[in-house]
């Protein structure tokens, strides 16, 4: 009896701090930022206000240099329809024509793709920063993107491949989950097909440059980016999009049923938990409550603390990284016991690693050891 | 070579809207010719004009409004914008089109520039900035590899 309690209060406790590790991975001034970048009317003018009058100009070039710079774009252009644009530092305003220049030049090559994937009757659900560049967003300056995200059915896959090598497209990098290919422009086509059926029934039309294609519907995009584990701002910033300017409301029901993972239930929560409290998500308190019911198992804690919330797990450990991977692998395994076989993990390593020969083993962990060992004498200093 | 057409009082003017994109950012015109890749910077006067241009105005409204708006003599104003539109069509950002007269007469709301009514600024010669290699241009890296007026411009290393 004892012994249940005190597990129930680590529970319990771990609850607790599951509720602001993400305000421990993004700090109070964090906050202001996506404030600033994401509201509108007086909340955003206070919020900028505050933070461009509490930091010197080194502490927000310092901010601007690290990832929030991912949000500059929009916070440019936010500042700007506030009028508030004359205090946002000159140099950063450039970061807004970069995006914007480099997105039209991905978007109009990614259009010219799904034409041609049409035109061989490969239908196209477009997804992620580029959807919601067009839905959401509706500014390409905005959105920062590396790639167009695509998804086709998976019995079309090999004809995509074949459509997309002929017209100027090589094949940059492959996985289970991707193809990724790249043009000589140097923009990239990443194509996937975990799509299931349900969601290209549910998918909505968008056009693309005046070419046809789908694109998921907001409960389903929020259901894709929120099992994301590495937050980022952009996540973040893309989470609230979703909820707050849609066209048609979340249907939150489906969204919980949808998660059907520990992990992932615990990612829609702690998203949900912190742009609600920092941004006033509109997410209904009868889903924040079932979600804050749900316990959390010390594996699915610890990963977490691993995975998104690295300051907390002392990231610069040497093998913060390893034990990153460790988590990652036990979250794809499904296992009764904790305990997981250590041959299997080190299959899992070689697969991670692309190792296509076992004697390379020692060779890369030892070189990967000693790239990180530099990070810890920094970050001691 | 096609020839460079003048424009005259039945000239419209268009955006080339099947091959470019454009955005006005801080009173700056970015233009991307996305067939060519080749990216265009204007400056304010060019800007000036970009915009007229953007409303489908015709020749004699444009250089109206644009005499009236800068402080220069019209027949300056008047060279220098035809030398510049035709820049523009010759690098495939403009179309020029032939209207009716009755057209052009029937347009009486004068097109308004950025500029108070009234206010004269001084004329410069407008400059049209080209980058012709866009992939080599987007390698730059926005924070670290420029100067203090932000991308594209980058840092001068001695």
């Amino acid at each position: 009896m004892i012994q249940c309690e005190s597990v129930q209060e680590n529970c319990d406790k771990m609850q607790a701090n599951v509720e602001f590790s993400l305000r421990a991975k993004f700090p109070e001034r964090y906050e202001q930022l996506f404030q600033a970048a994401l509201l509108k009317g007086e909340p955003a003018v206070k919020a900028w206000s505050s933070y461009s009058t509490n930091l010197s100009l080194p502490e927000i070039e310092k901010d601007f240099e690290s990832e929030p710079y991912l949000l500059l774009p929009l916070l440019y252009r936010n500042l700007e329809d506030h009028g508030q644009s004359e205090n946002f530092p000159t140099k950063y305003g450039g970061v807004y024509r970069y995006t914007w220049t480099k997105n039209q030049s991905l978007i109009h090559d990614a259009a010219q793709t799904i034409k041609l994937l049409l035109n061989a009757g490969i239908e196209t659900l477009i997804l992620k920063g580029a959807a919601l560049a067009i839905t959401h967003y509706q500014d390409f300056g905005v959105r920062p993107m590396k790639d167009v995200d695509v998804a086709v059915k998976p019995e079309k896959l090999a004809a995509t491949v074949r459509v997309l090598g002929k017209n100027g497209w090589t094949l940059r990098a492959s996985s289970q989950l991707n193809r990724e290919f790249e043009n000589a422009a140097g923009n990239r086509f990443d194509v996937h097909w975990f799509v299931g059926g349900d969601d290209w029934k549910r998918a909505t039309p968008v056009m693309v440059q005046e070419v046809p294609a789908w694109t998921l519907n907001a409960t389903d995009h929020l259901n894709l980016i929120s099992g994301i584990y590495k937050w980022s701002v952009l996540w973040a910033a893309d989470t609230f999009m979703l909820i707050n300017h849609s066209s048609y409301p979340i249907d939150w029901n489906r969204l919980i049923k949808c998660k059907n993972d520990a992990t992932h239930m615990l990612a829609l929560r702690m998203a949900l938990h912190y742009l609600s409290v920092v941004l006033g998500a509109y997410v209904p308190q009868n889903i924040l409550t079932d979600l804050t019911h749900e316990k959390i198992s010390r594996r699915t804690y610890l990963y977490f603390v691993a995975v998104v919330c690295p300051a907390q797990a002392n990231s610069e450990h040497p093998f913060a990284r390893l034990r990153e991977l460790w988590f990652n692998y036990c979250r794809i395994v499904p296992s009764k016991n904790f305990l997981l076989s250590p041959l299997e993990f080190l299959l899992y390593l070689r697969y991670r690693w692309k190792l296509n020969r076992w004697w390379k083993f020692p060779l890369a962990a030892f070189a990967r050891l000693i790239a990180r060992l530099p990070n810890l004498s920094c970050a001691k200093k | 070579m096609k020839p460079i057409p003048i424009p005259s009082e039945h000239t419209r003017f268009k955006i080339n809207s099947a091959h470019i994109v454009y955005e006005v950012i801080d009173g700056e015109a970015i233009v991307i010719h996305l067939t060519k890749g080749y990216y265009y910077s204007l400056d304010k006067v060019g800007t000036t004009i970009w915009n007229l241009i953007a409303r489908e105005t015709s020749w004699t409204p444009l250089l109206g409004n644009l005499s009236e708006h800068f402080d220069c003599e019209p027949l300056v104003v008047e060279k220098t914008i035809t030398e510049f539109v035709q820049e523009l069509y010759e690098e495939e950002l403009i179309l020029f089109q032939e209207s009716d007269s009755a057209i052009i007469e029937s347009l009486i709301e004068k097109p308004t520039t950025n500029g108070t009514h009234g206010s004269h600024s001084i004329f410069t010669k407008p400059i049209l900035q080209k980058f012709t290699d866009m992939k080599d241009f987007l390698l730059v890296d926005p924070i670290h590899e420029v100067d203090e007026t932000g991308w594209p411009h980058k840092k001068l290393t001695l």
